[in-house]
């Protein structure tokens, strides 16, 4: 090996790699199929790989393989029919569940007995365009300036997308729990 | 709301709580909103639940880690793709 790609490895290996947790945990919410995340994740990984020497030293690295992973999402393993969709984030924008819990449980005690997977399939139901923009900010870490470089919209939207995404979980949520039993509907 | 006169009503400060949580205030911003919030006990109490629910999210969401092979097949690949990307 040449000592420039022997550098090379290195740096990416050391800068990169630490964040495959995090482009595996997204490329699993965009694709929704564990077998079609681990194929987009590794592809992200290695398109990053071979294009190292255009990543800018001391940006957010994760951001920049995020972006990576949506373009290649998008161009090569997005299906026709979009997943999510199942929840009307519109009918939520304004309100959040506190007003109906805030009698019995104030402090939302009742999401902590819901199970990892009934919140992944939540997350899961919201429309595309707000998924991501909840999955980059609460899984990914990323800032609204970051975000919005992501998926190619103004930061207004970004903030907008990512509010209405997080009240249309909760309500989501919120009637799961009911419906399991964790806390009672309020009757106001 | 208390006698002290917040720069910002329980409105203002409640379309900003979110950005509060993500850090995304302007120090003068994120000061006014912290002071509604020390004379309103009613906002603090949906900011308070609001921050909850975002730490609840995060700490599911974050759950699921890399299949274990995942990152040897990476890195078993990375020479041979790194060299096709540089020609």
């Amino acid at each position: 090996m040449d000592p420039g790609a022997d550098e090379k490895r290195r740096a990416f290996e050391k800068e990169a790699v630490p964040h495959l947790d995090t482009v595996y945990r997204v490329a699993l919410r965009l694709a929704g199929d564990q077998t079609q995340a681990e194929d987009l994740a590794q592809d992200t990984m290695l398109k990053a790989y071979g294009a190292w020497h255009q990543y800018q030293r001391g940006t957010n690295v994760r951001a920049w393989l995020l972006t990576i992973l949506r373009h290649t999402f998008i161009n090569q393993y997005r299906r026709d029919k979009q997943r999510g969709n199942t929840v009307d984030v519109t009918e939520y924008e304004k309100f959040t569940v506190f007003h109906e819990v805030q009698e019995v449980d104030p402090e939302g005690r009742f999401f902590d007995q819901i199970v990892d997977e009934e919140v992944l399939r939540a997350i899961d139901s919201l429309p595309e365009e707000f998924r991501e923009c909840l999955v980059l900010s609460d899984m990914a870490d990323l800032s609204y300036a970051e975000i919005a470089k992501v998926v190619n919209v103004p930061v207004g939207t970004v903030k907008s997308r990512l509010f209405r995404a997080r009240q249309a979980l909760q309500r989501e949520l919120y009637e799961y729990a009911v419906e399991a039993g964790y806390i009672k509907r309020s009757v106001r | 709301m208390n006698s002290k006169r917040p720069t910002l009503d329980c409105q203002e400060a409640a379309r900003r709580f979110h950005e509060l949580l993500d850090n995304e205030l302007t120090p003068d911003v994120e000061a006014a909103v912290r002071q509604h919030l020390e004379d309103c006990a009613d906002c603090m109490a949906v900011f308070e639940f609001e921050e909850a629910f975002k730490r609840f999210v995060a700490l599911r969401a974050r759950s699921t880690e890399a299949p274990a092979d995942l990152k040897q097949r990476i890195l078993g690949q990375l020479d041979i793709s790194g060299a096709a990307h540089d020609e």
